[in-house]
Formats: structure tokens, sequence, C-alpha cells
């Protein structure tokens, strides 16, 4: 991967991947970013996003069984590699270093 | 159909790599998601595959869109010169003779490019609509784009420059809305093109 630092959007997939654990696919990673990120997002950018992901080596992916209440569809299950989260790690040194000595900020939740 | 099956239809026509989202989709309409929400999800996933697959192959889609133009500007330009040159004025005129205003009898007499109209849009459409030539969502839409932007641009252009075929025979009388109707022409074109190349197979 050429970029050294995650996005925003990118950084929120891969810690939802991780809260979710083994379980995650398109829905329940979705519903971590709105519920817990409060931020609203669509299916569509999740997996444009995912696929982006897998294609730098920072997830990979794998398919389950087709169950009837998808109408017969897999779910596409993701997992962050060693250097996804290499890249997790990377990111939260970087932004907690940008975060400290702010006088603006100490003091209060934001 | 209704919007439902037609929604995932459509996702399965113009997006079949993205069966898991669709199974996504449909577990959430399922436990209660409503019809616009699916609609939103559907165009994001449209939206965003027709910019990432344009963006890995500018050029194969600058081909496919510089066709789509070829083949209207061709069509248009055969089109305009026969309706230009034989056009049959006895409508307008037994109109005129019946009392009609000029205005009326001139509207009337516009009305004979219509069919062309349609004719060289889906044309278009279904021409770069090819799902083999390329991912065919993406092409046709980047041409109704394409050719919208073009349109609104050449609104000014004098009756011999080029452009003035598109203006005129694209937008017949009915300037604005005929900014809507020629991408959607140019779209239910390609839309044919794809649905007539694969059957819709598995909705939901």
């Amino acid at each position: 991967m050429s970029r050294q630092h995650l996005t925003d959007f990118e950084l929120m997939i891969l810690l939802a991947i991780l809260r979710i654990g083994d379980e995650a696919y398109g829905v329940p990673i979705a519903r971590e970013i709105e519920e817990i990120g409060r931020r609203k997002v669509l299916l569509a950018a999740i997996y444009t996003c995912l696929d982006r992901l897998e294609d730098n080596g920072l997830v990979t992916s794998s398919y389950g069984d087709p169950t009837p209440e998808r109408g017969g569809r897999a779910k596409r299950f993701f997992e962050v590699t060693g250097k996804g989260l290499k890249a997790v790690k990377e990111t939260q040194r970087a932004f907690t270093a940008l975060w400290s000595g702010i006088p603006q900020l100490k003091g209060g939740t934001a | 159909m209704n919007p439902q099956k037609l929604a995932f239809g459509l996702l399965r026509l113009l997006a079949p790599a993205h069966d898991a989202l669709a199974g996504d989709l449909l577990e959430q309409v399922r436990r209660g998601r409503s019809g616009l929400w699916l609609w939103r999800q559907v165009i994001g996933v449209l939206f965003a595959g027709c910019i990432r697959d344009l963006r890995e192959d500018r050029l194969g889609a600058f081909k496919v869109v510089a066709l789509g133009w070829a083949a209207m500007l061709a069509f248009f330009f055969i089109a305009g010169d026969f309706l230009a040159h034989s056009g049959d004025q006895t409508v307008p005129r037994l109109l005129s003779y019946l009392g009609a205003n000029h205005a009326g009898v001139l509207w009337l007499e516009r009305l004979r490019y219509v069919p062309a109209t349609v004719i060289g849009c889906v044309l278009s459409g279904w021409i770069v609509g090819r799902p083999v030539l390329f991912y065919a969502a993406s092409v046709f839409v980047a041409l109704a784009v394409a050719v919208t932007a073009i349109a609104w641009y050449a609104a000014p252009v004098p009756v011999p420059h080029t452009l003035f075929y598109v203006v005129v025979l694209a937008l017949p009388y009915w300037w604005w809305s005929g900014l809507l109707i020629v991408p959607l022409l140019i779209v239910a074109g390609g839309l044919w093109r794809v649905a007539s190349s694969e059957p819709l197979g598995r909705i939901a």
C-alpha cells in the first residue's frame, strides 16, 4: 500500500470488524458504524471500501453458506489481516501523537 | 413487478458481482427496512460501481462512450437531413386551414422530430449497453451524463453548428424536460440491451 495511514472511514470499518469478530459481514459492520460510530453509511460505500482494503491486503474475505432469509445468497465474512492490524495501530499512534499537546482539547470530551 | 423486485432485478442485472451485498439488502428489508431505504442503497451500489469501473478502465470507457456518441450523431445527421428535406407539410397546412394558430402549427410540426429523438437516444444506449464490452451500466450512464452535459453546453449554438443536430433532435421544444428525457432514454436503451442479453434470473 502506498499510503502510510488509513482514512477515517477505513479505520472505522477495520475497527468494526475487529469488534464484531467472526460474524463480521456487511450488515453488522454497517450497524456497528451507525450505532457506535454514529455515522450514517450506505452498504455500497462499505463494500467499496472493503474491496479496496482487500486489494491492499488489509482484510481477507470468505463466503459462508447460502441462507433462505437472504434469498439463497451467501454472506461474505471479513477478517482483518496482520497487515491490517498493523495499519490500525500505526494510525492510532499517529492520531494520538497529533492529539497530544493541543490546549483547546484538554479537559473536555469534545 | 413491484418496486422491491425491480430494485433487486436491477442489482442482479447491473451489478452481478454484488451477490453478497444483495443478500445483505434483502436481509435488512425482511427485518423491516423501507422501500425508500432499499432504493437509496441500490442507487448507491450502482453509482459506486460506475465510478469504480470508469476509474479502473478510463480508456476503455472513453472508447465505448465515443462509440455511443458516434452512433447518436450519425443517426441524428441522417434523420435530421431526412426530416428537414422531406417533411410532409400536409398536417400543418390542414391544421392551419382549420384555424390553429402559428405557434400551435409550429409545435405540431416539430412533433415530427420526436420519434427521431427517441430512436437516436435509445439506439445509442442500446449500442453501448453490450455487457461483453464493459460493465454496461457504467458506460451507458456515462454516455447519458456526457450527452446531457454537452447538450446543456450547446444550447446557444447557431444552426450550421454540428451540435445543432443534437440540440434540435435531442431536445425539441421541451428544453428543460429534454434534459431529463434524453438521459432517461439512453439509460432505457442500455437497460433494454442488458436485459435482452441476460435474463433477469433470480430476484428477491
